[in-house]
């Protein structure tokens, strides 16, 4: 049997009440561990969808949540803020799947170098990723203009979080994430076409 | 050019107020709105010129992401070098919507080198399939039959899919070995006699094995047969009955039995009638189709007769002795009853029908032909 390389959920649940509760640094202990489970969960989960349902990042994030997160004793700020780091590691994830996709297809015979990577390997269509890095870099662009306004793109479209959750996470009403979201969307797209 | 929370926030009000007004009207509403900053009016309108574009570019988007992420590439389950367990893969063996089954082999030594993996696929998360693994743990001690592929173990992957571990057998799908051979009735029947034996083993044990199809049933090259796969099988209590409620069919469809398709609950009776089904591809080739008049005797029967009479001739191209061919049918017929309680009550039962058939026309008493273990 294979053991488990896993960090206990314990650990976790105490960088997530602190970066609850404002705790910035406590985001840098989290990013990783969430985004390796993100990545575990992708590949897990495929499986798990096979003809039945399809898979989208909601469930992925939903899903991870809830394997991490075992025993229900997490608030609901808290889970707003686990879904937080969650969406940036999805958007991470899937940048560098595309970012992989790119380099195989176009450096032609480059071999995964580890089992990890085959197994947790997150396979996009040419077409996604090359879109997907395209939305990335304007969202960078995005990023330097406005802080918030990226933070709520990550949130709703990459960790596909509701409305109310997105506020909770970031601390701003829903109907300033409604209005930003709309507004963040647009702007985005118009600087992919320019 | 850094824009701050408040300016998003102005913009974002003036978008929202004009984007569920006409075009025409947006000059109109910013204009009365107080908002002097020309930049940020002129990002307003550039904004809300794409406003229905940008959510269908995002929504398309969003479903790219979707439909790559939930594709399936059997390729991509498990390959060559993948490690389950102490188990390392050698090739796929075959694939289901349910699980692959891989040859592997044993990294430590232990004496048996290879084995075949059966990687479940939907089954951890999945309450009724986890359930059923769990069962299945606990089959693999009650199993031991040469005729039945061996169970090593189960686990669980580092991604969380339950395997099972099980003696790698190299055979064919009992219909193909029988046409590779070119073996006669006689044999045929002999061959299929391993079956019973096996199965009511594992009756004994109170287990249903629920899938008996050729596929599950391989023979080696020195003859003999192995069951595999109880795979959905359960443990049954001491009335025959299935103890895991049955929440769907989970089997092969064209093996079903009319109770399993009715979604009823799956008895060792329903092993019988996919025995018959078995038996009846083996010795005619064709599959059988349960009819309603299936059991009804106002002289469909006789119908019924005549065609497999025809199917037997063609088969072996030769003419079997009238009352042989009335014994074997009625046989047929009886396991594959549309009602389970009409079948053989249980596998030694077929088993001593056929036995008394064989003996029969052969003119010899018969002896089972020794398994040999894996």
């Amino acid at each position: 049997m294979v053991e488990k390389t896993k960090v206990s959920d314990k650990e976790i649940k105490n960088y997530l009440e602190e970066f609850s509760k404002g705790n910035k640094k406590a985001f840098d202990k989290l990013f990783p561990l969430v985004y390796r489970e993100l990545r575990k969960n992708a590949h897990k989960l495929r499986f798990r969808f096979f003809d039945l349902e399809t898979l989208n990042t909601t469930a992925l994030v939903h899903e991870t949540y809830l394997k991490i997160i075992r025993s229900g004793s997490v608030d609901f700020k808290s889970r707003t803020h686990f879904y937080f780091v969650a969406s940036r590691a999805m958007r991470q994830i899937l940048v560098n799947a595309s970012l992989k996709k790119r380099t195989l297809s176009r450096g032609g015979n480059e071999k995964p170098r580890s089992l990890d990577e085959i197994k947790n390997f997150i396979q996009l269509s040419d077409q996604t990723s090359e879109e997907l890095l395209l939305v990335n870099d304007a969202l960078k662009k995005l990023e330097n203009e406005n802080n918030r306004q990226a933070r709520i793109v990550e949130c709703r479209f990459f960790g596909g979080m509701s409305v109310e959750e997105t506020a909770v996470a970031l601390d701003i009403s829903p109907a300033t994430v409604k209005r930003s979201w709309n507004v963040a969307r647009t702007w985005l797209y118009n600087n992919l076409k320019s | 050019m850094r824009l701050s929370d408040e300016t998003w926030d102005r913009i974002s009000h003036l978008f929202e107020i004009c984007q569920d007004h006409p075009q025409e009207k947006w000059n109109k509403i910013l204009s009365g709105s107080g908002e002097k900053n020309s930049l940020i009016l002129k990002e307003v309108i550039e904004l809300l010129n794409n406003n229905k574009q940008a959510r269908i570019y995002f929504d398309s988007l969003r479903k790219k992401i979707e439909t790559d992420l939930s594709k399936q590439d059997p390729q991509d389950f498990l390959r060559e070098g993948d490690f389950v367990g102490k188990f390392r893969i050698i090739e796929a063996i075959s694939r289901s919507g349910m699980s692959g089954v891989y040859l592997a082999e044993s990294t430590d030594g232990s004496f048996n080198r290879f084995v075949a993996v059966k990687v479940i696929r939907l089954s951890c998360l999945s309450g009724r399939r986890h359930k059923n693994f769990k069962i299945e743990k606990h089959i693999l001690k009650c199993i031991n039959h040469p005729n039945i592929a061996n169970y090593y173990g189960t686990g669980v992957t580092e991604e969380g899919f339950p395997f099972i571990v099980m003696e790698y057998i190299k055979g064919l799908p009992v219909d193909r070995y029988c046409e590779e051979n070119q073996l006669d009735l006689y044999n045929r029947l002999l061959l299929y006699i391993q079956i019973c034996d096996a199965l009511q083993h594992a009756h004994n044990n109170f287990i249903v094995h629920r899938d008996i199809k050729p596929g599950n049933i391989l023979v080696t090259d020195d003859g003999t047969i192995k069951l595999l796969d109880f795979g959905i099988s359960s443990i049954t209590d001491r009335k025959g009955k299935s103890s895991v409620q049955e929440t769907g069919f989970s089997g092969t469809i064209s093996y079903a039995s009319p109770e399993q398709l009715d979604g009823r609950a799956t008895t060792p009776a329903s092993d019988i009638y996919q025995m018959g089904k078995v038996l009846y591809l083996i010795i005619t080739g064709s599959n059988y189709t349960l009819t309603e008049d299936h059991n009804k005797d106002d002289g469909s029967g006789e119908n019924r007769f005549l065609n497999f009479s025809a199917d037997l001739r063609k088969k072996f191209q030769k003419t079997y002795p009238l009352p042989l061919q009335r014994d074997l049918h009625s046989i047929l017929v009886k396991s594959m009853s549309i009602n389970p309680e009409l079948r053989h009550l249980n596998a030694t039962s077929l088993k001593s029908d056929l036995e008394n058939l064989v003996k029969l026309f052969s003119g010899c008493s018969i002896t089972r032909p020794e398994g040999k273990p894996g």
